[in-house]
């Protein structure tokens, strides 16, 4: 498929209004000007021809000018006209499995039809069909169908016309090829120009030529070129893989603020998607609510979830839980549910051992609670704890949000302490202010707490931490484990830069 | 007519008998518990340790009384190599280095912190509910019996552990728990944290036993030297089990 003036073809469906105007499109060439990339044919017909200078080509524009009739220039955008031409590549693969895409500057997309012309009817109506969906879309293009995907393109570019595509009955190529202009063969600029002043101008003149002078007056890669066209040579295309959109979406006739019927509506979605879903052994990562609430803007909301799940009832569960925090300004038109992370289901074929069947069904129970969890406390709530390697107790662990599962806690720290060296129960530092006695030794010999004293019968300590200088200001602490004379265990500091004893933890 | 009072008494015995079969939440179920890992704790316990889908109260009179220590290592025991531990931590003053120190399994725990009076209940029974879980840690302040009847059912389904520990306060409250715990320290002797373990009710009519218990401060290794019940204390011997806790917990590369 092969579509002719493409810049300019893109830009005007883009732009309905435009109708029938003339428009020229250009591109800069840095100090060299610009240059025509596209035209429409009423330019074309004053002889406004592309690579030809902006200037000339708008100066041959006006020339013959009827009155008040205005040309619309406009820069060439070959990024945005690459994008266009990858959308259509996807939307192709409704004709065929495998759709590829010409390098950048050839504006072409190949399909092979190998093996699927019978589901049209044949590959003539294959074709066929084609150039009229294409037609439908609104495209012009040039269509043509060969044993060799260089001469599809070749017979698509020079024989074929808009409406009127080419069908190439298989063994028919070559007498088709000979005909060609040396032009539709991929050749460097050098070789084409040494072509031209040899005066070959067809394919069947450039054939009956000696292969081994060929090669060396023009390049191997001519012969490479005219090989690739009989269908001799293996080609290698830039195949275009279908991007998944998993997406489920209901637009209401009247628009609808009854809440009730939004939550069952997104429940259907849900059940149809996850249908979807599991049939394609995908689960969602991440699922989308979109509601549409014209004029306001729309109300979205993602779930995350703990492993890839395509149960519809533990979405609709989470969604629900959402749904019922949602202040929505004006009624829905439009409600949309999308699966916008996926990853693999686990498979859940027959175990040979029950115990790992159970276990994969315990993993899908507690994947099922996290998301739960997380759904309705939120992320920071709900989380996994990894040591972390700072001495400061408060700072010596750090926490992953419970969902990322895999990444969080994996990496692990060698536990630098004994088992009943830190405390259970930890309170925040230096809020829980104490009266201390002190003995002899300057150990704590008691301590008051809330009212009550507590004498103290064995004490551990000082064990000094202290923060890195590095990390602002500097906490330096005397840590002692104490135990009291029934037998209870705190946790207690003393701040070396004011001598106050705290309260920091209790060994619960 | 003469062999009807006997009949009767045999009647009567059998019913009761029944009945304590049904009192047990481990009816029509093996009755062999899982081990905490101390053997005199186990012991305590009807079916010679902890079941699988049933609750334990641990009542501490004080702080740093060492009731959370307690249950946290039998929670630990009840995760063994696989199983996930969920810790509703109400207050938000849990500090799970603490909790690795003490061997529990981090990467393979999920911490839900200051959860909000409701939503703590909430959560809690969400993770009592859910099979893919092995032991459950919470400090419910309060509980009303109709809370704690729908956790027992819930665990009951999901042989969930479900380890409370709480108030001295709430010793007053009915309770649907399989056994409920008292905690009392006592000071520390030969290196060991030591605690006297009262067992107040367990299910089935047991009760009234009390177990001494201690856990190495440097190894982590379990202590206990006899256990004292209505009938008399029992001898017992001195008995180390295993190393609760590995002194190095090193990560492998896959998440459990």
């Amino acid at each position: 498929m092969w579509f002719p003036a493409w810049p300019l073809q893109r830009w005007l469906q883009a732009q309905p209004q435009v109708e029938n105007r003339p428009v020229l499109m250009f591109r800069r060439l840095g100090r060299r000007g610009s240059v025509v990339v596209a035209c429409s044919e009423a330019l074309a017909e004053r002889g406004v021809r592309c690579e030809m200078p902006l200037a000339e080509a708008r100066a041959l524009a006006t020339r013959g000018q009827q009155s008040r009739e205005t040309i619309l220039i406009r820069e060439h955008d070959p990024l945005a006209d690459r994008q266009a031409l990858e959308r259509l590549a996807e939307w192709c693969h409704q004709f065929s499995p495998t759709v590829a895409l010409a390098d950048e500057g050839t504006d072409a997309i190949w399909l092979d039809i190998t093996g699927v012309g019978h589901l049209a009817g044949g590959e003539q109506k294959l074709v066929a069909a084609v150039a009229q969906q294409c037609a439908a879309q609104g495209w012009r293009v040039q269509l043509a169908a060969s044993d060799s995907f260089a001469a599809a393109y070749a017979l698509a570019r020079f024989r074929a016309t808009v409406g009127q595509p080419l069908w190439a009955p298989p063994g028919e190529l070559r007498a088709l090829a000979l005909d060609l202009p040396v032009e539709s063969l991929q050749l460097s600029d050098e070789a084409a120009q040494t072509l031209d002043r040899l005066g070959i101008r067809e394919v069947r003149e450039l054939e009956r030529l000696p292969r081994a002078g060929v090669s060396a007056r023009l390049g191997p890669e001519t012969m490479r070129e005219l090989d690739r066209l009989f269908g001799q040579r293996a080609e290698a295309l830039n195949g275009v893989r279908p991007t998944e959109h998993w997406e489920s979406s209901l637009e209401f006739e009247n628009s609808v603020a009854d809440d009730a019927v939004i939550v069952e509506v997104v429940a259907r979605l849900c059940r149809e998607l996850a249908q979807q879903m599991e049939a394609a052994q995908l689960g969602a990562m991440c699922l989308t609510v979109s509601l549409e609430t014209p004029p306001e803007p729309p109300w979205r909301d993602a779930v995350r979830l703990f492993r890839p799940s395509a149960e519809a009832r533990h979405w609709i569960e989470l969604v629900t839980l959402r749904l019922e925090q949602a202040r929505l300004r004006a009624p829905v038109t439009k409600v949309i549910v999308a699966a916008s992370e996926t990853g693999r289901l686990e498979l859940r074929q027959q175990e040979l051992f029950a115990s790992s069947a159970s276990s994969a069904e315990a993993k899908r129970e507690l994947a099922t609670l996290v998301n739960r969890l997380v759904g309705r406390l939120g992320h920071r709530q709900v989380v996994r704890a990894a040591l972390a390697p700072d001495p400061l107790p408060e700072n010596s662990y750090r926490t992953t949000p419970a969902v990322r599962e895999g990444r969080s806690a994996a990496r692990g720290t060698a536990i630098p302490w004994r088992p009943l060296e830190r405390p259970l129960e930890l309170l925040p530092a230096s809020r829980q202010s104490l009266r201390v006695t002190i003995n002899d030794a300057g150990a704590p010999s008691a301590f008051h707490w809330r009212g009550e004293e507590y004498r103290i019968a064995d004490s551990q300590g000082p064990e000094r931490i202290e923060s890195g200088w590095w990390r602002g200001a500097q906490r330096r602490r005397d840590y002692y484990r104490v135990e009291t004379e029934r037998g209870h265990r705190a946790w207690l500091y003393r701040r070396r830069d004011d001598g106050r004893w705290f309260l920091h933890g209790w060994f619960a | 007519m003469a062999s009807a009072p006997s009949d009767r008494r045999q009647r009567v015995a059998q019913l009761a008998e029944q009945l304590r079969g049904w009192e047990s939440a481990e009816a029509g179920r093996s009755q062999q518990g899982m081990s905490s890992g101390c053997s005199q704790l186990d012991a305590l316990l009807p079916a010679g340790g902890f079941s699988p889908g049933s609750l334990v109260e641990w009542f501490a009179t004080d702080p740093g009384a060492g009731a959370t220590t307690l249950a946290l290592a039998v929670a630990r025991a009840a995760c063994g190599d696989e199983g996930w531990l969920v810790v509703i931590d109400s207050a938000g003053t849990f500090y799970p280095p603490a909790a690795a120190a003490l061997g529990a399994p981090l990467r393979r725990m999920i911490w839900v912190r200051r959860p909000a009076g409701n939503v703590a209940r909430w959560a809690t029974d969400q993770a009592l509910r859910c099979p893919g879980v092995a032991a459950v840690l919470a400090w419910p302040e309060t509980l009303d019996a109709t809370t704690f009847r729908r956790w027992q059912l819930a665990v009951e389904q999901s042989r969930v552990l479900g380890l409370l520990v709480r108030p001295a306060a709430a010793l007053k409250e009915p309770s649907w728990a399989e056994a409920r715990l008292l905690v009392e320290p006592r000071p520390s002797a030969d290196e060991f944290r030591r605690w006297q373990v009262e067992l107040l009710h367990a299910r089935g009519g047991w009760g009234g036993r009390s177990a001494h218990l201690g856990i190495h401060h440097d190894t982590g290794q379990w202590f206990t030297d006899r256990i004292a019940g209505p009938g008399g204390s029992a001898a017992c011997a001195l008995r180390v089990v295993p190393r609760l806790a590995p002194a190095t917990l090193v990560a492998s590369p896959t998440a459990g």
